[in-house]
């Protein structure tokens, strides 16, 4: 990887880290800490931008970072768990060619509240995954959908650099 | 201009239906093969403490120092209504019936489970 890229990557990451931040600061009146998932506009436009190896990377990085800055062992590993559920699909989904940015960050949005919840239900072994289900597809399904719409304006209008 | 965008995105609304359709059948096989409980289990700090019949009404009160909970079973289901917790998650979560519903007080490190006498064993999560 030649600096020029490394430099790029890690201010993308430094911005998607900023993003957890702020949607951290954002309340919502949603159990199990559900989130907007601002970060994955940062991710959607390094897959297109890069390509998904740079994602997962910058991915791997935000979360650990994020984890050890403003949480513990456990929002560790169910973020990583997301996270990469969340790039394999997108990855594959962009490789058909037959999505636009919205529909994959929606499989991105719904497969990382998804994969969360799993490893939360198997660390705890106490949630039932039935009854939240439902809620996690209605949330990640909207706000798939915004982190979509911004994720394409973002690479239409980002100049290349 | 409203046929424009939904040919534009055909494939993307087509994704999204099928996504939410995977996910709203998983919900409807999980939410059709759940069976209604018999007892209540409580524990506490990963052990159990006490043991509870959900078609008899009652009052209990889990104390350990100042932590508390108070649950209360009535009509067969169990809820908590006090807690000494902060997040009071436990207090906000709604009323259980079903074999393997929890309730988990994370502070408190108080689970109350739903379990059925004929297969208590069966864990659907694990």
């Amino acid at each position: 990887m030649k600096a020029k890229k490394i430099t790029q990557l890690s201010l993308f990451c430094a911005v998607a880290m900023i993003m957890s931040y702020i949607e951290a600061l954002i309340p919502l009146p949603l159990p199990f800490g559900i989130k907007v998932g601002l970060p994955n506009i940062i991710i959607v436009f390094i897959l297109y931008r890069f390509g998904p190896k740079e994602a997962a990377i910058v991915s791997l990085v935000r979360v650990i970072l994020v984890s050890l800055l403003f949480g513990n062992a456990m929002t560790l590993a169910y973020s990583l768990a997301g996270a990469f559920l969340s790039i394999a699909l997108m990855t594959a989904l962009k490789a058909t060619k037959w999505f636009t940015t919205i529909g994959i960050s929606v499989a991105g949005g719904i497969f990382h509240n998804t994969g969360q919840t799993i490893v939360a239900c198997l660390l705890m072994n106490t949630l039932e995954i039935s009854s939240i289900l439902p809620l996690l597809t209605i949330t990640g399904t909207i706000a798939g959908i915004l982190v979509g719409i911004c994720g394409h304006l973002l690479i239409a209008k980002f100049p290349k650099i | 201009m409203f046929f424009e965008i939904i040919k534009k995105y055909r494939n993307d609304i087509l994704l999204i239906l099928a996504l939410i359709l995977v996910s709203a059948s998983t919900w409807l096989i999980l939410d059709t093969t759940k069976t209604s409980g018999s007892t209540v289990v409580v524990f506490k700090d990963n052990t159990e403490y006490a043991q509870y019949d959900l078609n008899k009404d009652a009052e209990i009160m889990i104390k350990d120092g100042d932590e508390y909970n108070k649950l209360i079973i009535k009509d067969g289901s169990v809820k908590v209504v006090e807690a000494s917790c902060p997040k009071q998650m436990c207090v906000n979560s709604s009323a259980i019936s079903y074999n393997n519903e929890t309730i988990t007080c994370l502070h408190n490190k108080v689970v109350v489970k739903v379990i059925s006498d004929i297969d208590p064993e069966v864990d659907f999560i694990s």
